[in-house]
């Protein structure tokens, strides 16, 4: 399956903006994704905004990347342009909140 | 054997009345999403457990009531439209899996579709062999029955899988804890649903005739916890499809407690 754009997104903005090469930016972000439940696949842009606030600070910091914060701000600024996939279509979430008929 | 045999009766009436209004509801809420998993659930478990186990039941009772083996032709019938209901139904239900969790992995839609071919061959084979009449399941009945033992199995892993990323979603605020909740219900119930497909086939792993004196003690046995598993996946599907107020003020209180330790 294809990676999402938020995800292919995230891991430029972070290897143009640390040492991380491009292995190792995707292998973080991927890192913490699985740590936040979300998959590559498809990690929407909000998701993946809640995933740069609650859990990157603290994983850049542990891979000894200098500026954590500043990092953080330039990956959700580079992904505030990107639009949500319309056509991702059903995920299983939506489809179980829809069966207890909320 | 009786009260046995009587809660066994009760608890199967309940449950197939109980999905089939589970099984309404979803397609009223598939006609106004316009959404094909709900339909297919609800398709799946009025085939399988409202108007196959339904059927089954009421037509397996009727014939050890009619005289067992020399009862009307009609109770056969009766049996093997209750399989084609079941039948189904699984079709429906393997369909909802695919298409909830795996929708665009090829492997999933050819196991799909491998299974389905495995279990109406099977049991077409069983038929024309004589598998509706015969007193031990034939080996074409054990083909069918591989797809029957098996495919809550497929569920129960997929949604298990889906429940542990889902609670992690939770702790990050990402994710409703009822919504969350809702496939550790549904793990549980695949569960239930597979151990009273294996419990009620003890006898015939033993090597007892259907209905035969020789069986009846274990049968006993077998059919209170088969009962027993229906009661309980009822309780799990109220919880999951219908769930109350105080249910629900549970995860909103645990989601509030949350957002409150994370800020």
């Amino acid at each position: 399956m294809a990676d999402s754009c938020a995800f292919d997104n995230v891991c430029g903005a972070l290897e143009n903006a640390t040492s991380l090469n491009r292995i190792e930016s995707r292998g973080t972000v991927r890192l913490a994704l699985k740590t936040a439940g979300l998959s590559a696949s498809s990690v929407t842009p909000e998701q993946m905004a809640v995933v740069i606030d609650r859990l990157f600070p603290v994983e850049l910091e542990n891979r000894g990347v200098a500026d954590p914060d500043g990092v953080c701000l330039k990956m959700k600024r580079g992904l505030s342009a990107v639009v949500s996939d319309a056509s991702a279509g059903d995920t299983p979430e939506s489809v179980f909140d829809r069966l207890g008929g909320s | 054997m009786v009260l046995a045999g009587s809660l066994y009766l009760i608890s199967t009436a309940v449950f197939s009345v109980f999905s089939i209004v589970v099984g309404i509801r979803l397609i009223v809420l598939s006609r106004r999403t316009q959404q094909v998993p709900e339909r297919s659930l609800g398709l799946g478990l009025i085939g399988v457990a409202g108007l196959g186990y339904g059927i089954l039941i009421f037509a397996m009772v009727g014939k050890r009531a009619a005289g067992g083996a020399d009862a009307p032709e009609f109770y056969t019938w009766l049996i093997g439209l209750g399989w084609v209901f079941h039948n189904f139904g699984v079709v429906f239900l393997l369909d909802f899996v695919q298409k909830v969790f795996r929708p665009e992995e090829s492997w999933a839609q050819s196991l799909k579709y491998v299974l389905i071919i495995v279990l109406w061959g099977g049991w077409i084979a069983d038929v024309f062999d004589g598998g509706l009449t015969a007193g031990r399941p034939g080996v074409y009945y054990w083909i069918s029955f591989a797809v029957i033992g098996t495919y809550p199995l497929w569920t129960t892993i997929e949604a298990f899988r889906y429940w542990e990323q889902m609670r992690k979603r939770v702790l990050l605020g990402m994710a409703d804890p009822l919504v969350a909740n809702r496939f550790l219900l549904w793990t549980i119930a695949s569960i239930f649903s597979l151990a009273s497909i294996w419990t009620v086939q003890i006898p015939a792993f033993l090597g007892y005739e259907r209905m035969s004196a020789a069986a009846e003690q274990i049968t006993s046995i077998t059919l209170l916890c088969t009962a027993a598993f229906g009661i309980a996946t009822i309780c799990v599907y109220a919880l999951a499809f219908f769930p109350p107020q105080w249910y629900k003020n549970r995860f909103s209180a645990a989601s509030a407690g949350a957002t409150e330790a994370s800020s």
